[in-house]
């Protein structure tokens, strides 16, 4: 099975696949050769099948040397040594820690900005959609206007273009709003 | 912040700018302060928009893990903590589409083996495990004004999926210019929080000329366990926007 071809033509049917496929090989590695608990292993595993997808869709990973299993659990291997690490790393209130640690990997990291994203997250799940959607699929898919305006089915590209800016002012309006309050 | 400043700090964000322009982007950086911030918010806009899209995925994996476990062990209400019951709602499971409540033992064995006649005799289309998604409708609520506050209200809720905030907001709303548009979306937020029977009336009552009555119509007889009374015209989506073309296509010909 081509994984990368099905992810990227129906990429949450192909992770619930790759997650049900590899779910307990992957797992019962973690916790018995890496010496990993339950409840960290599937935060592990989860965290891979993520990770592979975003490699997936970032065009980092075009094609695999390997099997998907064999991914997957070189990546798990790697994130379970960086378990405690990262435990220390991210604030113990953080939901997903091993993926925490993973985005903050590709970023040069300055407390300030790391802070800045933690707000700018959560502003965003407060926007909701079509902000939110729009967003993602503009600065993860990198999909072009036109696109956005044929996948949101918008009237013309200059109604997207008004609605991306204005979904950014109000981002930073939340922003500010939400630091005064805090202050 | 204008929208060509948006532009550019785009642009340079993604690497396009170079020459004169970045000099030039370089030096309004460090001499314009609040542009310096406007660039730098920017920037973790960019890394905020990753997380969630990827935090989408782990909430995705884990309501699936949940799903998956209480179909294989019979067990219920043993979800993640942090996977919201509305999140969990929004997802037909393939167990549903089967059989309606819990199946064991023989029970499975001869559920399964039936939905495989079925498939086979009606050329259905087998679903993959975690079923097919419910993907609330977007929003494209066009009238908006100060006026119209109390729709703006309730298509916020809407959009953040509070649906049931949304529906008690849409219910004080008396428009009639915009009562089949207020239908679909009250019929919508029903549906995502297992309300079937309103969502069956609500969606009835909507304007079916601009809307995907028909999708939706056949979401609520999945939800419902049942099979779409109608699939010609599920399948056919009329007024479906693409991201719903694309999953009832997929869904439809496999």
């Amino acid at each position: 099975m081509d994984w990368i071809t099905e992810i990227k033509t129906d990429e949450n049917a192909a992770l619930r696949q790759l997650y049900a496929a590899y779910k307990d090989e992957c797992i019962g590695w973690l916790t018995s050769k890496g010496n990993v608990q339950l409840a960290d292993a599937k935060e592990i595993f989860q965290t891979a099948v993520v990770i592979l997808y975003d490699n997936v869709m970032s065009g980092k990973l075009t094609e695999l040397n390997s099997n998907i299993k064999s991914y997957l659990i070189g990546i798990c291997k790697n994130k379970s040594y960086e378990l405690f690490r990262a435990h220390k790393k991210t604030s113990t209130t953080d939901e997903f820690p091993t993926l925490s640690s993973y985005i903050m990997e590709g970023i040069e990291v300055k407390v300030e900005l790391e802070e800045k994203i933690d707000a700018l997250t959560a502003a965003l799940n407060r926007l909701g959609d079509p902000c939110r959607l729009m967003l993602q699929l503009f600065y993860y898919k990198k999909m072009s206007m036109d696109q956005i305006t044929a996948h949101m089915a918008y009237k013309n590209t200059s109604t997207t273009k008004n609605l991306k800016y204005k979904c950014i002012k109000r981002l930073q309006m939340d922003m500010i709003g939400h630091k005064q309050v805090k202050g | 912040m204008t929208e060509q400043d948006i532009d550019q700090i785009d642009a340079h964000l993604a690497g396009k700018l170079s020459g004169e322009e970045l000099v030039a982007f370089e030096l309004r950086k460090v001499n314009d302060t609040e542009f310096g911030n406007e660039v730098e918010m920017m920037e973790a806009l960019r890394a905020g928009v990753v997380r969630s899209v990827l935090e989408d995925k782990m909430r995705m994996l884990q309501a699936f893990d949940g799903e998956d476990r209480r179909e294989g062990s019979g067990e219920r209400g043993e979800g993640r903590e942090g996977v919201s019951e509305e999140h969990a709602a929004t997802t037909v499971d393939s167990g549903s589409l089967e059989s309606k409540g819990k199946v064991r033992g023989l029970w499975k064995v001869l559920a399964v083996a039936a939905s495989i006649l079925f498939i086979g005799a009606f050329g259905i289309l087998q679903l993959n495990k975690g079923g097919v998604s419910i993907e609330p409708f977007p929003d494209l609520m066009t009238v908006r004004s100060v006026e119209k506050d109390q729709l703006n209200q309730a298509m916020l809720a809407y959009s953040n999926k509070k649906y049931n905030t949304a529906l008690k907001l849409f219910n004080e709303i008396n428009d009639n210019e915009l009562n089949q548009d207020i239908s679909f979306y009250k019929s919508i937020s029903s549906l995502m929080i297992g309300q079937l029977n309103d969502a069956e009336k609500f969606l009835s009552q909507s304007n079916g000329s601009k809307y995907p009555i028909s999708f939706y119509q056949g979401m609520i007889d999945l939800k419902r366990g049942n099979k779409i009374a109608n699939l010609p015209e599920f399948c056919a989506c009329k007024n479906c926007p693409p991201f719903l073309l694309l999953e009832i296509k997929q869904f439809c010909t496999k």
